[in-house]
C-alpha cells in the first residue's frame, strides 16, 4: 500500500502510549493495532477527526503517501 | 442475546428432523437397492417412476358449482408396477435408485451443514461459499442424471409400454426446476463470495 501510517511516530511527538490514545479516543487496542500496522483498508472520517483531536495534529502528520516502486 | 430471526430458527429445526427421517428411510432404501442389484430379490412387483407422458383418452365428468361438465383425460404421468420384475430389469433400476438415493442424501447433507451454519451466525463464512458451490453443483450432476434416467427409461422401457387405452407420448420429463435452482445456488454463492469480502473490508475499516 502507497498510504503509511505514522502513528507511532505521531504517539512518539505526544509522548502518548497506544493504551491511553486508544481510552482517550474510544477505539480498540486491536482496531488501533490494525491502523498501527497498516493493516487497515479504511478510515472513517470520524476516527480520524477524533485522532487529530486528540493528538492534536493534522491528518497528513498521521498519513502519508509514498508512491511504490 | 439470542437474535436469530424466527425464519432461521424454523428452517433450522424443519431442515434436522427432515434430514434425519430422510436419512433413516434412504438408509433402508439403499439396503432395498443393494438387494435389487445383488439379486436377492426376484420376481417381486417392482414400483417404478414414470417420467414419460401416456397418451390416453378416457372421459369422465366434472361437477362445478352444481353444473356437470364432461372432460376427458388425454395426458398423464404416474407409476407403474412391473410385476413379477425379473432380476435383469431389478439390477437396472436397483442401481438408478442407489445412485439418486446417494446424491439425495449428499445434498441434503450439505444443506443442513450451511444451515447449522447460518443458525450459529456464521453468514458470510468462507465455507458458506463452498457448501452452495457444493449443493450447485450436486443438483446440475442431480439434473443431469434424472435427465439421462428419464431418457433411458423412455427408450429402453417405456416406448415399449403397451396398454389398451394408453400409448407412450414420448415426451419425457427434463426437471427444469432442479437445473434452475442449481444456477440459483451457484449465484448466490458468487453473492456470498462478494459478502465475505465487504465483510473482510469492514472489519478492517477503523
Amino acid at each position: 500500500m502507497a498510504i503509511i501510517v505514522n502513528l507511532d511516530v505521531m504517539l512518539a511527538k505526544r509522548k502518548m502510549s497506544l493504551t491511553e490514545l486508544s481510552q482517550r479516543v474510544g477505539i480498540t487496542m486491536a482496531n488501533l493495532s490494525i491502523l498501527k500496522t497498516a493493516k487497515a483498508k479504511a478510515i472513517r472520517f470520524s476516527t480520524l477527526n477524533t485522532i487529530c483531536e486528540v493528538l492534536d495534529c493534522q491528518p497528513g502528520d498521521i498519513l502519508e503517501y509514498q508512491p511504490e516502486k | 442475546m439470542n437474535t436469530k430471526p424466527t425464519s432461521v430458527k424454523v428452517i433450522y429445526w424443519m431442515t434436522n428432523i427432515l434430514f434425519w427421517l430422510y436419512s433413516i428411510a434412504s438408509i433402508f432404501a439403499m439396503f432395498f437397492a443393494v438387494a435389487l442389484i445383488i439379486g436377492l430379490l426376484d420376481k417381486i412387483k417392482l414400483h417404478v417412476g414414470m417420467p414419460m407422458a401416456m397418451d390416453l383418452k378416457e372421459v369422465g365428468q366434472l361437477v362445478y358449482n352444481g353444473q356437470i361438465i364432461d372432460v376427458e383425460l388425454v395426458e398423464m404421468y404416474g407409476k407403474i408396477h412391473i410385476v413379477d420384475a425379473p432380476k435383469e430389469v431389478n439390477r437396472i433400476f436397483g442401481v438408478f435408485m442407489l445412485m439418486a438415493l446417494s446424491m439425495g442424501l449428499y445434498i441434503f447433507m450439505t444443506f443442513k451443514e450451511f444451515i447449522t451454519n447460518v443458525y450459529r451466525g456464521a453468514y458470510f463464512d468462507r465455507s458458506n461459499i463452498l457448501l452452495l458451490k457444493r449443493i450447485a453443483y450436486a443438483l446440475l450432476a442431480s439434473w443431469i442424471f434424472a435427465v439421462f434416467y428419464a431418457a433411458f427409461q423412455s427408450f429402453y422401457f417405456l416406448k415399449q409400454l403397451s396398454f389398451e387405452g394408453a400409448i407412450a407420448s414420448g415426451d419425457y420429463q427434463t426437471f427444469n426446476g432442479v437445473l434452475v435452482v442449481a444456477l440459483l445456488l451457484w449465484v448466490l454463492s458468487h453473492i456470498f463470495q462478494k459478502g465475505v469480502e465487504l465483510e473482510k473490508e469492514n472489519e478492517l475499516t477503523i
